[in-house]
């Protein structure tokens, strides 16, 4: 299962075993799965099987009922008591971007990226704009920082919002199907600015339910599959020759879109 | 129109600006504070402060204000009284200020309560994933967001305290309308009208200010809402 990449690099991300439970349904049934420094991890899988959830698991905006969670260092068990701080911790490992960009609306796309910076990084304000202005060119979006997000497309707004987690420099970038709320002609440019992240070297795990962009820049796939991992391994293997027949079914029904 | 009943009486009308300002001011930055703890406690998990708070504001709510004020002015020294503390001397003054902060604060938490229900989660949960604890999520997100969204309704609760300053002189707290009803009776009655219509005029012009600094607030922050 482990790539070339994976054999030269550490692992960042470990998660063990995780169930989490809503209710009276358990939605993960165990989850484990190993990222390692530099791998872009691609989450696969039907809707309601469980990706955003398990994505929100990692970053302890869900809190798993059990299972545990190590990002570069941090580890939480879930099965044990952990406290605010623990979660904390392991959520600085880490940065989200939303489906729905989430950008914080009174504030100009300069400012959304500097804020973790200043605030949680304690970063001068000098410090703080240089850095965001940086990222905000790294996602081709110098022009725009002094706009409110009402004032940008939701391509744009979604750049800014990769931007605003890669200017933390976290261990991993988690990104929830990042182009699904946008319009079709805007999506090349933001899954540009997630490759070109990519390539850098950041750590990054994507749920998408796009096949095409997934085999571009993935270098590992799992498919969720009722809240299991039904298959795992590099695209050529999932996506190109996946063995499980739910998995066939499933990449056979997006290719002809 | 007789000027020199206005004369004699505006000087002194005016001296009591200050008067009901502080009538307004105090109960305000009180029931700022007050209310969004009672705000924190109604959206929150703890069932026990919650239901104390929820009798607290429905009792505030639900009986008429000038009755809280009686009831604080009359009852208050007999609770201190009880254990051995002498209020007596307190100002009328300072009975209203508490019975308004107190009345003030549900008031302000009912509309916070609104105004954060209408806060986007989504913000909160992007303050949480770029790593800003509980408070630094209130403070850099949740407050600003809700008090936006608040702030129209949240003007006219305080015109209406600001107007509602003139019921303190039923208990005898000295202000605009206590000073000119006391310049009346001194009078027997004499120019009545256009005193009133002076301390009406006053109040008037108050409002109008505070009607005027509040939208200067309400635009500077929804200044981002615009899309030019
Ligand atoms: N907060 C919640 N409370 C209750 N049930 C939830 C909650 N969040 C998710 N679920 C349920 O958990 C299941 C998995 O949801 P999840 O959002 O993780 O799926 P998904 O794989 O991301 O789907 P999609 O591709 O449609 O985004 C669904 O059945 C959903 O209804
Ligand atoms: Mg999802």
């Amino acid at each position: 299962m482990s790539t070339q990449k994976a054999s030269t690099n550490g692992i960042v991300i470990t998660l063990h075993d995780i169930h989490k439970t809503f209710g009276e349904h358990e939605i993960l049934k165990g989850i484990s799965l190993e990222v390692h420094q530099g791998e872009v991890l691609a989450i696969l899988g039907s809707s309601g099987s469980g990706k955003t959830t398990l994505l929100r698991c990692i970053n302890a905006l869900e809190i798993p009922a059990s299972g545990t969670v190590s990002i570069d260092g941090q580890k939480i068990d879930y099965s044990q008591k952990h406290s605010r701080q623990d979660v904390l911790h392991l959520r600085r490992k880490t940065a989200m971007v939303f489906q729905s960009y989430n950008l914080f609306r009174n504030k100009t796309a300069l400012q959304n990226v500097m804020e973790g910076l200043h605030v949680v990084q304690k970063k001068s304000r000098d410090e703080a704009r240089q850095e965001a202005r940086k990222a905000l060119a790294d996602v081709g979006l110098s022009e725009f920082e002094d706009r409110y997000p009402v004032q940008l497309s939701g391509g744009q707004q979604q750049r800014v919002s990769i931007a605003r987690a890669l200017a933390l420099k976290p261990s991993v970038i988690l990104f929830d199907e990042p182009t699904s709320a946008l319009d079709p002609e805007l999506v090349s440019d933001v899954n540009e600015a997630i490759t070109a992240v990519a390539k850098t070297g950041v750590t990054m795990i994507i749920v998408t339910h796009e096949i095409g962009f997934a085999r571009r820049v993935a270098s590992q796939v799992v498919f969720v599959d009722q809240g299991r991992i039904l298959e795992r391994g590099t695209p050529e293997e999932v996506i190109d020759h996946p063995k499980e027949p739910r998995v066939q079914a499933f990449i056979s029904k997006l290719s002809y879109k | 129109m007789p000027t020199h009943v206005l004369q004699s009486v505006l000087p002194g009308l005016l001296q009591q600006v200050p008067t009901t300002l502080l009538y307004w001011f105090v109960p305000s930055a009180i029931a700022l504070l007050l209310g969004t703890l009672l705000c924190i406690v109604r959206v929150g998990q703890h069932r026990v402060l919650y239901w104390a708070c929820t009798v607290f504001i429905s009792f505030f709510r639900g009986t008429p204000g000038i009755v809280q004020i009686y009831i604080i002015f009359f009852g208050l020294p007999k609770l201190f009284w009880a254990v051995h503390v002498d209020i007596d001397g307190w100002p009328a003054g300072a009975y209203f200020i508490i019975a308004t902060s107190l009345n003030l604060s549900c008031f302000v938490c009912e509309v916070l309560k609104g105004g954060y229900l209408g806060v986007d989660h989504g913000q909160i949960e992007a303050g949480k994933s770029i790593g800003f604890g509980r408070f630094q999520n209130f403070f850099r997100v949740i407050a600003p967001q809700t008090l936006q969204i608040s702030i129209l309704n949240l003007k006219n609760l305080e015109i209406d305290v600001l107007k509602d300053t003139s019921v303190a002189y039923t208990i005898g707290a000295m202000e605009i309308l206590g000073y000119a009803n006391r310049v009346i009776s001194n009078q027997f009655g004499v120019g009545q009208l256009w005193i009133l219509g002076v301390a009406a005029i006053i109040y008037f012009i108050l409002c109008a200010l505070l009607e005027l600094g509040f939208t200067a607030a309400s635009h500077h922050m929804e200044r981002h809402g615009r899309r030019s």
